[in-house]
């Protein structure tokens, strides 16, 4: 039995050791995807959390169609999305609780990504407010392939998409976040 | 014609702010935390922490609820009753309010 087939079966039987493998090995590359979700290291960290407790959880149901890696890909992405979601809906009825509320649902407010370099904050918090405005999917093609770095076949596989469709929608965010920062500009930069 | 070469420019610097994201190290407290609210996930919760039993609670008290103000309305109006069949017993008027005519008390001046 390879490694990798024993390390899932271990998981599935709920062996602490092998979770503890998973959460030293894939930690970081969870962590920095949730930042490519949601740039604030507080929110990415407790996602991180969401993303090992939901795969302590299911790992008894993994079916091992794709690598532990894509499985952890597709948990970390379906949370960022779903916090996204519930702060959207949040912000939608902030006006009947509170005006903190409304502020606290903004989480454009809050950017702290740890990994953007001090001179780009500014640039880096404009991107990502745009990049927050593309439809999830272009989105998520997008942050995997940018923020990620994994190669156009390994998106395919996480979206479970073929190669080309990953493309385009990789080429349609880009092409979309030019316009929308585009027009930004036209209107903010004199 | 100088400010569209200097948002061109803006925006390229924008669009490629991100190429020299640096990787955020993972906290290296992550599994204790982890294994801490797994322990506490373990635990057996409290029946009134469950979300069904929450439900039927606030279903049961909305329903005494519902009765006791019922039932208070209902003693009332016999209450009420009561007490315009003794008043117009002892004052030899009609037992029931809705005949009581006030204007046509015979002998009243």
């Amino acid at each position: 039995m390879s490694d990798e087939k024993q390390f899932i079966q271990s998981l599935k039987k709920g062996e602490a050791a092998a979770f503890q493998r998973l959460v030293e090995e894939s930690q970081e590359r969870v962590l920095n995807t949730c930042l490519g979700f949601v740039p604030n290291l507080q929110d990415a960290e407790d996602l991180t959390q969401e993303v090992f407790l939901e795969a302590f959880r299911s790992a008894q149901g993994f079916r091992e169609e794709s690598s532990v890696q894509t499985w952890l890909y597709r948990i970390a992405i379906n949370k960022s999305l779903e916090l996204l979601r519930h702060r959207k809906r949040k912000k939608r009825w902030a006006f009947l609780t509170s005006l903190d509320a409304v502020k606290d649902a903004d989480g454009s407010q809050h950017f702290q990504h740890p990994g953007v370099l001090l001179e780009n904050e500014e640039r880096a918090e404009l991107f990502f407010n745009h990049l927050a405005r593309l439809p999830e999917n272009q989105r998520t093609a997008f942050v995997l392939h940018k923020v990620e770095g994994l190669s156009h076949r390994e998106i395919g596989e996480v979206m479970q998409r073929n190669v080309s469709a990953v493309e385009s929608l990789i080429h349609r965010a880009k092409k979309q976040l030019r316009e929308s920062l585009k027009t930004w500009y036209e209107q903010n930069l004199i | 014609m100088e400010n569209n070469s200097k948002r061109e420019h803006e925006l390229e610097k924008t669009l490629n702010s991100l190429d020299d994201l640096q990787r955020v190290p993972g906290n290296p407290w992550l599994y204790t935390r982890l294994q801490e609210r797994r322990k506490q996930a373990a635990q057996p919760r409290g029946f009134w922490k469950v979300p069904a039993l929450q439900g039927l609670a606030f279903a049961s008290l909305l329903l005494v609820n519902v009765f006791t103000v019922i039932s208070g309305l209902k003693a009332t109006n016999t209450h009420q009753d009561k007490l315009v069949q003794t008043v117009s017993e002892q004052f030899g008027l009609e037992s029931s309010i809705q005949n009581v005519d006030l204007f046509n008390i015979p002998n009243a001046q």
